[in-house]
């Protein structure tokens, strides 16, 4: 078949590259692509109990202007996101600290700092909800020892925020050391050492030269880490668990998104749920980007 | 080279698969038909809520296989606060286990959209079997679409070591309001050290808030279905009652009993005393206090009042296996099944005669004061889409008895969306 | 030198004092995981905490196998990720390569568009995905629970920038041999990508492991499902156990724990492969 290709000198792939790429094209196809059509005409649609669907026209984006969950889901993905974004400069810290030259037992830390990001978000949601226990847990316990009262930190609205945003900084440090560590080694010595000639000293090197040559790596950091905040459902759901008096208050975006689709079986108003976290991560993304040029150094 | 073939298989089994899906349409016959054969070889699903009754539903699916040894049943347990969510998505997905559990809140739902079986045809199933009021609760326009599997009714469970320990005699009668807010603050004054609560508190409708607003000469939903109670006098009273001993200190927080379920206060020895439902008996049967436990009559107010409720086995209506189905179904209705699960203790039997056997099964725990209590006992309150105010409860009961003053305006709330949802049914 | 040598050895103590100490922080929760699995109820319900069971509870885990279907869930979660994994590192590379290699028509925009799935929420794709799996049939089995997952636009960029880097030589002698090019990629070029191939493989498999949405909406049977399914409706199951829901929660996560400590270098690279994302 490779003889007789005609257009030899413009395609010498022939129909290679539809053998190539057809099997990941179908799935994408199927999985990916009419889903996002799906999902944009489903948003028009009103559902019965049982997946009937009718036509709704815009009552559903109707519905989200005067839904008063919406504005609490958005506040509360926002303060998470926040949070989480809290652990960049503990992740610069970190990673500096670790990535100093010939520093022994690096490969210990690692370990250390790194188990979180392997581990099930459903499986530590489960111990950090036995370590947040109002009762018998150990942040209150320590508090106690402070001589604090500490607060039911599961089942009331703000603390059950702030609980759940700790262990999500908590989860996100491993990701945000690694990638930070990457940046630090891509910094080349010579300029530490011409940094030492002018008689800085390592804090000031830390602020003069590791700071902003790891711009780009903060940046790019930011971004996913606030695309993973905003994603925020896991943690929220394992850890509050149902029936908590405190989940009207402290539901993220997402929850709604589940909760309306699967609890209250709402898939148009879903929808649009769904479309509308598309559309905050869309203009976070783009902010992000245009405020990069004020911040971030590209060599 | 393997993977080689690997790949194209896969590709091929993508693509033929998703022509496939596009025009597979099941037909599945409506009619219920014959049971089936004893030799017949298949596989059924069966879903229940409460895994303390997992052994004796088992000890069941033995029994049939007697009758029937080549129908396999796959037992699926999800717990009750998932449950209904579960059995809605199956439901969409055309996926529902081939019989399954069901309550009276749920019921209407389901069998209004034609995703319960129409029983009238069922063989082996005789309505007369089952007290009329539980047969009535599984009735749909007429039809049968539910078998009353058991029924329960509310009762006090306490711990009389606590008691004892606090200085106090155990309930032999049904105690007032006050007899019982008093019992429950000595103990958490005598115990309370050892983290022990007088009662177990919690938000439980059923089992606490329902009755008392009774108790208290009160309606959760007045008797044409047309308006909520939950902003009468008597609801409002009922819910000060609880919201008092809160306050006081005598009964556990609702972010306490949020993250300690009451029935773990009470099964671990936490709590003195527990009002709550005969269910609890299967689980409290192996409980590290089960020596201590006991059950009085309800407690009472200006009235006494019980709520009575039962479960009912349901089969899909759009299930492959309906002769398998409907035998198990059949079976699970019989007098033999309801004896299996009453000697487990599991569940206080449907079956009209039955229950003696279930009395017996866990004497100390004088299970008699459940059947006694179902002679008087009201009605579950419902409605066409009881589950639709059951979320709006599920969602303003913790503000009700939050603590932060809002006990009148989000009882208020409750009844007024309540109202919405109920103008919404007719 | 004296003096030098002061400078530096005296911040060294300190970096390890705090990195030791932070290091402890992280790893806390799963130490006290593992405590509290070998505790009785009691002691884990104690105040104060008692920070070591008086005599381990060993019992805890075999429990774990009486009140949930654990080994059916173990098994459907390592099936569910080795099919993704292969699928992925299968189709991934293929695309890849074709992006990175191969010219045909309109090849700029399709793989515009492959990427742009990154950008859109998870969200949009799950209520019609549910939907199509149900049509298929393939509610509650592996192949339903897998099925989107094989297809990864993320893999498929990571494979493409991969063959970028590749020196065109390679191919170039075996085209002129006259092999295909399914020959060029399958003999050449497939077996040098095993770094680009195991970041995949590393990234997929955690994904996919610790998934919970979407086996929650397709799995909806316990012993269909996946540990992490499983571990989210073991609260309010029964009676809460608390020791034995850490001892089930351990044993989900210590396979991947496990192979993180043996893979360390491979796996941190895969992780930091995931910064490109974005």
């Amino acid at each position: 078949m490779n003889h007789d290709a005609p257009r030899r000198h413009r395609s010498r792939d022939g129909a290679w590259p539809l053998v190539f790429l057809a099997p990941l094209m179908i799935g994408v196809i199927v999985f990916y692509f009419w889903p996002i059509l799906a999902t944009f005409l489903n948003s028009f649609s009103s559902f019965g109990p049982f997946g009937d669907r009718s036509f709704a026209g815009l009552e559903n984006y109707r519905t989200m202007l005067t839904d008063s969950f919406i504005p609490r889901a958005v506040l509360n993905t926002a303060v998470y996101t926040a949070i989480v974004l809290l652990g960049i400069p503990i992740a610069v810290g970190v990673a500096s600290l670790m990535n100093q030259k010939g520093l022994r037992l690096s490969r210990f830390y690692q370990v250390l700092f790194f188990l979180p990001a392997v581990s099930m978000p459903v499986a530590v949601a489960l111990v950090w909800r036995m370590i947040f226990n109002q009762e018998f847990g150990v942040v209150n316990w320590a508090l106690g020892l402070l001589g604090i009262e500490g607060p039911y930190w599961i089942t009331s609205p703000w603390w059950a925020l702030l609980a759940v945003s700790i262990v999500g900084l908590w989860a996100s440090l491993p990701l945000a050391i690694i990638i930070l560590s990457a940046g630090l080694q891509g910094i080349p010595s010579e300029l530490y050492e011409a940094a030492q000639l002018d008689g800085a000293g390592s804090l000031q090197q830390f602020r003069s030269v590791t700071v902003p040559l790891l711009t780009p790596s903060i940046f790019f950091l930011s971004i996913i880490t606030a695309i993973n905040g905003f994603q925020l459902f896991d943690l929220l759901f394992a850890m509050m668990g149902q029936a908590n008096p405190a989940m009207a208050d402290t539901q993220s975006l997402v929850y709604l998104f589940y909760s309306e689709a699967f609890r209250q079986n709402d898939q148009g108003y879903a929808s649009v749920i769904a479309l509308l976290i598309l559309l905050i991560i869309g203009v976070f993304t783009l902010l992000q980007f245009r405020m990069q040029r004020k911040w971030v150094h590209y060599e | 080279m393997a993977s080689r073939r690997a790949f194209l298989g896969l590709a091929g089994a993508v693509t033929a698969t998703a022509l496939a899906g596009c025009a597979r349409e099941p037909e599945i016959d409506p009619a219920i038909g014959p049971l089936a054969e004893p030799g017949l070889k298949d596989e059924i699903t069966f879903g229940i809520w409460d895994k303390a009754q997992e052994p004796a539903m088992l000890q069941i699916v033995d029994a049939f296989h007697e009758h029937y040894p080549d129908i396999g049943v796959t037992i699926s347990t999800t717990a009750f606060g998932p449950y209904f969510e579960r059995l809605r998505i199956q439901a969409q997905g055309d996926d529902l286990p081939d019989v399954f559990w069901i309550n009276g809140p749920n019921f209407e739902l389901y069998a209004s959209y034609g995703m319960l079986q129409d029983l009238s045809e069922l063989e082996g199933f005789d309505p007369e079997n089952y007290p009329p009021n539980l047969v009535e609760l599984y009735t749909h326009e007429g039809a049968p679409y539910a078998i009353p599997k058991d029924f329960d009714t509310i009762a006090l469970w306490f711990n009389r070591d606590l008691l004892h320990r606090a200085g106090l005699d155990e309930p032999t009668d049904s105690w007032s309001w006050d007899e019982y807010r008093e019992a429950s603050g000595a103990v958490t004054r005598a115990l309370g050290a050892e983290q022990i609560w007088g009662n177990a508190g919690g938000l439980a409708n059923q089992a606490l808030i329902y009755p008392l607003i009774m108790q208290a000469g009160g309606y959760v939903i007045s008797e044409d279905k047309t308006a909520s109670g939950y902003d009468s006098p008597e609801a409002l009273e009922a819910f000060r009652f609880l919201d008092g001993m809160i306050r006081d200190g005598i009964a556990p927080d609702v972010r306490y009993t949020a993250e300690n379920q009451p029935k773990d206060l009470f099964n671990n020895g936490r709590a003195a005393l527990y009002p709550s439902g005969n269910w609890e008996a299967a689980l409290l049967q192996d409980s590290p206090v089960r020596d201590h436990l006991g059950v009085a009559p309800m407690i009472h107010g200006a009235e006494e009042a019980n709520v009575i409720h039962g479960i009912g086995v349901a089969m899909s209506a759009r299930s492959r296996h309906k002769p398998a189905a409907s035998a198990f179904l059949a079976f699970l209705g019989s007098e033999q099944a309801h004896r299996i699960q009453a000697e487990a203790g599991a569940a206080n039997p449907a079956f009209i005669g039955t229950n003696e056997t279930y009395v017996e099964a866990i004497p100390e725990f004088s299970l008699d004061v459940f059947v006694d209590a179902a002679e008087t006992a009201r009605t579950y309150p419902a409605s066409e889409n009881t589950s639709a105010w059951l979320q709006l409860e599920e969602l303003l009961y913790p503000k009700i008895l939050g603590g932060d003053g809002q006990l009148e305006s989000a009882a208020e709330e409750l009844a007024t969306r309540m109202d919405g949802v109920l103008a919404d049914e007719s | 030198m004296s003096e030098r040598k002061h400078r530096t050895v005296r911040p060294r103590r300190i970096t390890h004092l705090v990195l030791m100490l932070g290091g402890l922080l992280m790893v806390f929760p799963f130490l006290w995981q593992l405590s509290m699995s070998l505790s009785t109820q009691a002691e884990v319900t104690s105040v104060p905490p008692t920070w070591l069971p008086s005599e381990p509870q060993w019992g805890n885990y075999p429990a774990v196998f009486e009140q949930v279907p654990f080994l059916n869930q173990f098994l459907t979660t390592v099936a569910v990720t080795v099919a993704r994994v292969v699928g992925q590192l299968l189709l991934c590379a293929l695309a890849g390569y074709a992006f990175a290699r191969m010219t045909f028509p309109g090849k700029n925009v399709l793989f515009a568009l492959v990427l742009s799935i990154l950008m859109v929420p998870y969200q949009i794709y799950l209520i019609p995905q549910y939907d199509i799996i149900q049509e298929l049939g393939w509610l509650n089995t592996v192949a339903g629970i897998a099925a989107p997952g094989i297809f990864s636009a993320f893999g498929t960029f990571l494979m493409r920038q991969h063959y970028m880097g590749m020196p065109r030589s390679l191919e170039e002698a075996a085209r002129l041999d006259g092999a295909s090019p399914w020959r060029t990629f399958w003999q050449i070029m497939f077996p040098l990508s095993g770094p680009a191939l195991s970041a995949v493989a590393i990234l997929t498999a955690l994904a996919s492991w610790n998934d919970l949405m979407w086996p929650l909406i397709v799995a909806t049977y316990d012993d269909r499902t996946t540990l992490a399914v499983g571990l989210s409706t073991l609260q309010g199951q029964f009676t809460t156990d608390y020791p034995v829901m850490m001892a089930a929660s351990f044993m989900a996560m210590l396979p991947l724990m496990i192979l993180f400590i043996v893979l360390q270098r491979h796996v941190v690279a895969g992780l930091a492969h995931s910064g490109m994302k974005g």
